[in-house]
């Protein structure tokens, strides 16, 4: 027996002999064998010797680990509100940019609404419903509570108009999603810490087929949507959210659903990804890009 | 408070307490990370991605099972999946592979202490990140992380049998991944047996 053999029998025996999870039985015999074979005696020092140097190992945590992974907690928790659209770029299809701006719009209504009624501007004609009513003295209560209420300045890039439409139409609310129509074909969908939040500054939009993007969403089940219409649906995504997409595009093959769009992604992606900085996710619906 | 507090206050939506729990276990689940991930930018993602799917998963986190275990199943699946996803699994080796291309420092000829021990703590850097993924998930559990086998067999759905299994054939591949780098003699264990002697007996 030679010090290079190691009997196969005694390979596992030994393993186990170092996590010491042999019974007193099999330890006497392991340790009788390792009496006599040195090559499982070799072996068996150099597990130990391994053992010795997984000890070794350290590592420092990188600064501000944990603080990075609060802000995508935080993120998480409490959705933030849109404040500035990203820059318009060209050549993109309108409906890409007037979701967005769309949504500026409605917001900018929600938060100028208690205002609004409160100097008289605004008559409550067709009456808002219930819920309506509550999230906009919800944002009234807020504005109230500061000592100079102030309307939030919203830019657009690209200088096309906002769509100039009222928060008529409420639709009813969601037991905790709120969700208000802001024209026939648009709705608004919020947390209900939306209008109170800071907003997200889009770095990016990014637009797939639902058939693409919909089996992903499935396994993001607290990614809820942005923006709805009857065809198209968006998201906000965090950068992180967003490189997760990337991977999972690339992993199942769809790859030429981002090639497209790969102009954008070395402003898009940062790392490590700042999540204080949000990704339009638009999802068509088939037949609804033209 | 303690751990089984914050748990039960994070998962009541107390970010606070996650808070806690994030500086509790970050040293831990980032060095995981690390020796699973075998890169420092990989393995910050996934710790991070860690963390984020905990708080996710909290509220349906039962509290009769280890809240570490259930972090260290967490990390592994991060790593596992930003392993794949990259392609950046090189766990290509196997038992029956006749030579591995590691780039592990020889450094047999040195005679101070302190180089055999950073040559070994290289190696085993090396020779974890070159292992086949299913064993570098046990054998880190088992050697960083000091888990049981039925701690691991928890951790990572896997049956009692399976985990002595993988750990066994791990640690042979381990070594013989050590051996072919120059770390160990093949069949001469007079530096083994050196270093453990000098660094403390392992068991």
């Amino acid at each position: 027996m030679n010090r290079t053999h190691i009997c196969d029998d005694f390979a596992a025996l030994l393993s186990r002999l170092l996590d010491e999870d042999l019974d007193a039985g099999e330890r006497l015999r392991v340790l009788m064998h390792l009496d006599n074979c040195p090559g499982c005696r070799s072996y068996y020092e150099a597990l130990c010797a391994m053992h010795q140097g997984f000890t070794l190992l350290d590592c420092q945590v990188p600064d501000g680990f944990a603080e990075g992974v609060m802000a995508r907690i935080r993120a998480i928790e409490a959705p933030p509100t849109l404040v500035e659209a990203a820059p318009v770029r060209s050549k993109r299809p309108f409906w890409r940019t007037a979701l967005p701006m769309a949504a500026c719009a409605a917001l900018v209504l929600l938060g100028a609404w208690p205002l609004l009624r409160e100097q008289g501007v605004l008559r409550n004609e067709g009456a808002p419903q219930a819920a309506m009513t509550a999230m906009m003295d919800s944002a009234a209560a807020v504005a109230e509570s500061e000592a100079e209420p102030q309307l939030k300045m919203f830019s657009v890039a690209g200088g096309e108009a906002m769509p100039d439409e009222e928060p008529a139409d409420a639709a009813p609310l969601e037991s905790d999603m709120q969700s208000v129509q802001v024209s026939n074909s648009l709705t608004l969908c919020a947390a209900p810490s939306l209008l109170t939040q800071e907003a997200p500054v889009f770095t990016e939009s990014v637009t797939l087929p639902a058939a693409v993007a919909e089996p992903w969403l499935q396994t993001q089940p607290a990614l809820l949507p942005y923006t709805q219409e009857a065809d198209v649906v968006t998201y906000l995504l965090t950068e992180g959210d967003y490189a997760l997409l990337r991977g999972w595009l690339a992993e199942n093959h769809v790859a030429e659903h981002v090639a497209a769009e790969e102009s954008h992604f070395a402003t898009a992606l940062r790392y490590p990804p700042d999540e204080s900085l949000s990704v339009l996710l638009t999802v068509v619906h088939e037949g609804a890009e033209s | 408070m303690t751990e089984y507090e914050l748990v039960a206050a994070a998962k009541q939506g107390d970010t606070a307490c996650f808070e806690s729990l994030v500086h509790l276990y970050e040293k831990r689940i980032y060095h995981l990370a690390l020796r699973l991930c075998g890169n420092p930018e990989d393995a910050q993602d996934a710790a991070q991605e860690a963390f984020v799917s905990a708080w996710r998963g909290l509220p349906q986190f039962r509290q009769e099972a280890e809240f570490s275990t259930w972090l260290f199943r967490l990390t592994s699946n991060a790593c596992i999946d930003l392993l794949r996803r990259e392609k950046k699994n090189r766990g290509t080796a196997s038992l029956d592979d006749e030579e591995l291309n590691l780039q592990v420092a020889d450094l047999r000829c040195q005679p101070q202490t302190e180089l055999e021990r950073q040559a070994l703590r290289e190696g085993i850097e090396q020779g974890l990140s070159a292992l086949p993924p299913d064993y570098r998930q046990v054998l880190v559990l088992r050697e960083l992380e000091q888990l049981s086998y039925e701690e691991i067999s928890q951790a990572l759905t896997l049956d009692m049998g399976t985990v002595k299994s993988r750990i066994n054939r791990g640690r042979r591949l381990l070594r013989k991944i050590l051996v072919e780098g120059g770390n160990f003699f093949d069949g001469s264990a007079s530096k083994v047996t050196e270093i453990t002697t000098k660094g403390g007996a392992a068991t």
